[in-house]
């Protein structure tokens, strides 16, 4: 953890009145682009990631510094994801496809039947391999910090990330 | 990379929810809020009945004291005055009146 996360981490045990503002700010877009990939459903996931957000508010005391903040976050995200899993199992089958259609149809960057059979060999991925993946290809972690995030061995993460990238290359390959 | 690295990356890149946003924050914050209110009703709950129960239990020796001396009547209804304000969340030190009572009181003890 670098001096300007402790800095703000103390500030927010202090009871300072921006800094929990400054580290939502900061670290938001990662926490939900994480959750939004491993669930498949941008309102779930923003959900989670208020939670996520309100139980690091809660816990701020109890974080020690071991690893950095994002890591942190992103810890409690996937406890909650995982403990969330069995409501949103469910549904996810029936609201996946029709919000990828949506939200893919209403955006630009990467072609949209990339984007749609990425995000559909995502969700056919088990929940931990999917959680790695996301980890190590979109939010940007090592393979170190992903395996502290999700309390694993490094092996496993590595093996997770490397079948999970193949499986994501073979529905593009199979797309063309 | 590859081409095909560089699509896959790319179609899980997108979509990202914004570098700053204003209405997550806000909800954020009013769950904080939320959370915060719903722990100040356990905490003040808990402790009426805490303090229910202990007068419940000693209302005979209460009682007794209260008789022994007039003085002990107006201390006991001060001290429900106080709990009664302490439990419904309002800052003493803030009630109008109090502030000024406290003072007068202070300044007669440090006679």
């Amino acid at each position: 953890m670098n001096d300007d996360e402790t800095a703000l981490v103390a500030a927010i045990r202090d009871g300072a009145p921006h800094a929990f503002n400054m580290l939502i700010d900061r670290h938001q877009q990662a926490v939900r682009a994480f959750l939004h990939r491993l669930l498949g459903n941008a309102a779930e996931a923003d959900d989670i990631a208020q939670d996520t957000f309100v139980a690091a508010w809660t816990q701020v005391r109890s974080f020690r510094g071991e690893t950095s903040v994002r890591s942190w976050l992103c810890g409690i995200a996937w406890r909650k994801a995982k403990g969330a899993q069995r409501s949103w199992a469910r549904r996810r089958l029936r609201d996946a496809v029709h919000y990828e259609q949506m939200s893919a149809s209403a955006s630009t960057g990467p072609a949209i039947e990339d984007r749609l059979a990425v995000r559909q060999a995502l969700l056919t991925l088990p929940l931990e391999q999917r959680a790695a993946v996301t980890l190590c290809l979109v939010s940007g972690c090592s393979h170190v910090e992903a395996s502290a995030i999700m309390g694993v061995a490094l092996g496993t993460v590595k093996s997770h990330v490397s079948r999970g990238r193949e499986r994501l290359r073979r529905a593009l390959k199979e797309e063309r | 990379m590859s081409d095909l690295d560089a699509r896959v990356a790319a179609a899980l890149g997108a979509d990202a929810a914004p570098e700053r946003d204003a209405l997550f924050r806000l909800d954020v914050l009013a769950r904080i809020e939320r959370t915060r209110f719903r722990r100040r009703i356990l905490r003040t709950t808990a402790i009426a009945l805490v303090a229910a129960m202990l007068v419940a239990v000693n209302a005979q020796t209460i009682d007794t004291w209260i008789a022994a001396d007039a003085w002990h009547g107006w201390i006991v209804g001060a001290a429900a005055l106080v709990a009664m304000l302490v439990l419904s969340g309002m800052p003493i030190a803030s009630t109008p009146g109090v502030r000024a009572v406290v003072k007068v009181f202070g300044h007669w003890f440090a006679r």
